[in-house]
């Protein structure tokens, strides 16, 4: 009866109330449209950088705004987890930035190489004498399929211990001679007599995601035969095949070596639960009297002002007398991605990066180590004594690039540090983590070929 | 001339139906359609086609950019003999009961304690729920940092009673998941705590009165006529905690990133590992559709046990 009684009026407004659900639906599927012109997109030039990097990339692009009149650098921080994990699927996206962070060592570059969504630069490469400029095995390393997709712009050295001077003077330690500890049981005097002293011993990020990995490395280069370390760094590759399964020892030995060295209590109190900047924070405050890092440290403890003064040292491997040495980082490298909106302004910048200026600036004020062979640590007095200490040492000791700086993220860091984790939190054994590893790489050659 | 209305009940003959009524009806569902229209249509676009996505990228492997590769159900097949996924799936449910359990008891103390008028109730309606404000990641930082031996707050309290100041919580697998339980009590209890007084308050006085009278004590009150009455908000809060805390990625990856090992990582930790440290999505789509059907079997438990009727019905 009552809808009988529902005058026009009533009738009208439920209309009108339709009529408005219309329109806000319509409205809604047009702010889902993209904005913004491709004529402005096209004066812009996008490049992702990190913010300990920001100096040399604020430098570069000043240097090419002057030269590219109209042309305006925008700087997109992205973050270490970023930059190895979700940047593959910005960098593949309809809103990629022109220039991209690509870490060489983790997944998200093989993800974008095998689904093509890199440029080659052969041109830049070319422009910019790269071939000649690289290391030789940097160069080839940085290839794929002898094309080279990616740029370095800078090299570190990493598995490098700092120790706090005046700890070691307090706790009666002397400095190791040539910054090397030669053995396990000299490692175990340095830490008893520091605890007694009052500290802690090494602090590291042993839930960092990656600090595990940069230990492997230097155990695997000074335990591993020759041949089986040749065959850890190149057998994941399509094409190769393996001959030193992660089963063996030549593998599981440097990992039983964080056994040893937890049990006797060289890692500082709760490790495993620790990242970087908390085991940072334990040596500035002189809790810890001594830190895992690289290169990259002295720049950063500069700006702590350090209470003490403090030097680098090397850890040992397995054998007594043959201890690690500094470890080659050379995957910090940027792409173009294929959907770039100014790819030709992005390769002249590459180019830029890699020029001699903009790599003698980095290592000044950023304290990266220059990519290229033009410019020389040795000739940069800004990098300070300790890291040209490093340096020196590295180019007379036979550097490596350590392992999980080669391999892809799934294989290699991503997967390896959790492992240990598990296996120094009694979760695993030695057996089984080797299994783990040999388990993951025979999963990746199958799919990866 | 008087009119009489004819009062008279209704017939067995029904008055036949007014001209133009079913055109009327029609018009009025095509309205209504009308205006659900940009709702259905909201919920089927964010929702609905992300789903389907979901499930389709669940039965391929892909790396997350490129073409997908129909693999059909090897990713479910490979969870089923998994052990980091068994695991994952333990972790999260432990979590989801331990903090659930834990914001129930906690919460509905707080609110008995308020209900029960006790003296600064207006200032612990407000610090209680203090937390529930605080950023989850801001949280998680705060807790892994307080936790630390030697230089956490919490470890300096323990020292200062004498009970040592180098527990590593975070780095024991043995008490790191405990940890990330306690800390997601002490983030949730305030909210539940607010609805759960919220019910409370709604009790009638008079309930209490009579019981009284009857000589019942304020604890058998609490138990025989309060608890009894808020159940059903009771059960909603604690099913919600139980769903939230599940899916807790925040908390987790703030504190521990499911470390140290595998010992705190939680599906939706495991699921983030997959799709972007190792590149397979597929992987992770399937462990967040297994999840998603274990939620919703928790929904609709917990939808079975809370429309089942209250005591006072």
């Amino acid at each position: 009866m009552q809808d009988t009684i529902k005058g026009p009026g009533l009738r009208r407004s439920r209309l009108g109330l339709g009529i408005i659900a219309a329109v806000t639906l319509s409205g809604l599927a047009l702010s889902a449209c993209g904005s913004g012109s491709s004529e402005d997109a096209s004066k812009t030039l996008v490049v992702q950088v990190q913010s300990a990097q920001l100096p040399a990339f604020q430098y570069a692009a000043s240097k090419f705004e002057a030269s590219h009149e109209g042309v305006k650098v925008d700087l997109q921080t992205i973050t270490e987890e970023q930059k190895s994990s979700t940047n593959a699927q910005i960098m593949a996206s309809t809103n990629a930035p022109d220039i991209g962070l690509v870490p060489t060592n983790a997944q998200p570059y093989l993800d974008l190489l095998k689904a093509d969504a890199l440029l080659p630069l052969d041109d830049v490469w070319e422009n910019a004498d790269l071939d000649t400029r690289y290391e030789a095995s940097m160069a080839t390393s940085l290839k794929s399929n002898d094309t080279p997709y990616v740029v370095l712009f800078d090299t570190t050295l990493y598995n490098v211990v700092f120790y706090n001077k005046d700890a070691f003077r307090k706790a009666g330690i002397t400095e190791p001679a040539d910054h090397q500890i030669r053995s396990n049981d000299e490692l175990y005097d340095v830490i008893g007599k520091l605890k007694t002293a009052g500290f802690d011993g090494l602090a590291m990020g042993g839930n960092a995601g990656y600090q595990w990995g940069w230990l492997v490395d230097g155990q695997l280069q000074a335990n591993a035969s020759d041949k089986a370390l040749n065959d850890f760094k190149n057998s994941w590759k399509s094409g190769q095949t393996q001959t030193t399964p992660y089963t063996s020892t030549e593998f599981t030995d440097s990992v039983k070596q964080f056994k040893g060295w937890a049990d006797k209590g060289v890692f500082q109190e709760g490790v495993l639960g620790q990242d970087g900047d908390q085991a940072q924070a334990a040596f500035t405050s002189g809790k810890s009297a001594m830190f895992l890092g690289g290169t990259w440290i002295p720049s950063v403890l500069e700006k702590t002002d350090l209470p003490f003064d403090y030097g680098w040292l090397l850890l040992p491997g397995k054998t007594s007398g043959k201890p690690t040495v500094p470890i080659v980082y050379a995957g910090d490298t940027l792409a173009v991605p294929r959907t770039a909106k100014s790819p030709d302004l992005a390769k002249d910048f590459l180019e830029l990066y890699v020029s001699d200026a903009v790599q003698k600036y980095a290592a000044e004020n950023v304290g990266s180590l220059p990519s290229v062979q033009t410019v020389k640590a040795a000739d940069i007095p800004a990098l300070g004594e300790v890291v040209q200490e490093i340096v020196t040492f590295s180019s007379g000791n036979g550097t490596t690039t350590g392992w999980t700086s080669i391999l892809p993220g799934s294989l290699g860091q991503s997967f390896i540090d959790p492992e240990i984790q598990k296996y120094l939190g009694g979760q695993v054994s030695l057996d089984q983590l080797g299994q783990n590893q040999q388990r993951q790489f025979e999963n990746f050659k199958a799919k990866n070929g | 001339m008087t009119i009489t209305a004819n009062t008279s009940p209704a017939t067995s003959n029904p008055p036949a139906p007014l001209r133009g009524a079913g055109k009327t009806t029609r018009r009025a569902s095509r309205e209504i359609g009308l205006m659900l229209a940009p709702g259905i249509t909201v919920l089927i676009i964010f929702f609905g086609l992300p789903v389907i996505d979901l499930l389709q990228t669940s039965l391929s492997q892909w790396s997350g950019i490129g073409q997908r590769r129909f693999t059909g159900v090897d990713n479910y097949l490979q969870l089923l003999t998994d052990k980091s996924f068994l695991n994952s799936l333990l972790n999260s449910i432990l979590l989801g009961i331990g903090t659930a359990a834990g914001i129930g008891i906690i919460a509905t103390i707080m609110a008995a304690l308020i209900s029960g008028k006790i003296y600064g109730g207006a200032f612990y309606r407000i610090v209680w729920f203090l937390p529930a404000i605080a950023p989850p990641s801001a949280v998680a930082v705060f807790w892994s940092l307080s936790v630390q031996p030697r230089s956490g707050a919490v470890n300096a309290f323990l020292g200062a009673i004498g009970l040592g100041d180098t527990h590593a919580w975070l780095s024991d697998s043995s008490t790191a998941m405990y940890v990330i339980i306690a800390v997601a009590i002490w983030q949730g209890a305030g909210f539940a705590f607010l609805v759960i007084l919220g019910a409370m308050e709604e009790v009638p006085v008079s309930t209490y009165e009579a019981a009284s009278l009857d000589g019942a004590s304020p604890v058998r009150s609490f138990f025989l006529i309060t608890l009894p009455l808020v159940r059903p908000v009771l059960s909603m809060i604690i099913l919600l905690e139980a769903i939230w805390a599940f899916n807790g990625f925040t908390l987790v990856w703030g504190m521990t990133q499911g470390g140290p090992g595998d010992v705190t990582t939680i599906l939706p930790v495991q699921v983030y590992k997959e799709a972007f440290r190792f590149g397979d999505f597929g992987m992770a789509a399937a462990i967040s559709v297994i999840g998603g059907v274990i939620l919703l079997a928790v929904g609709f438990a917990g939808q079975w046990l809370g429309s089942r009727k209250a005591a006072d019905d």
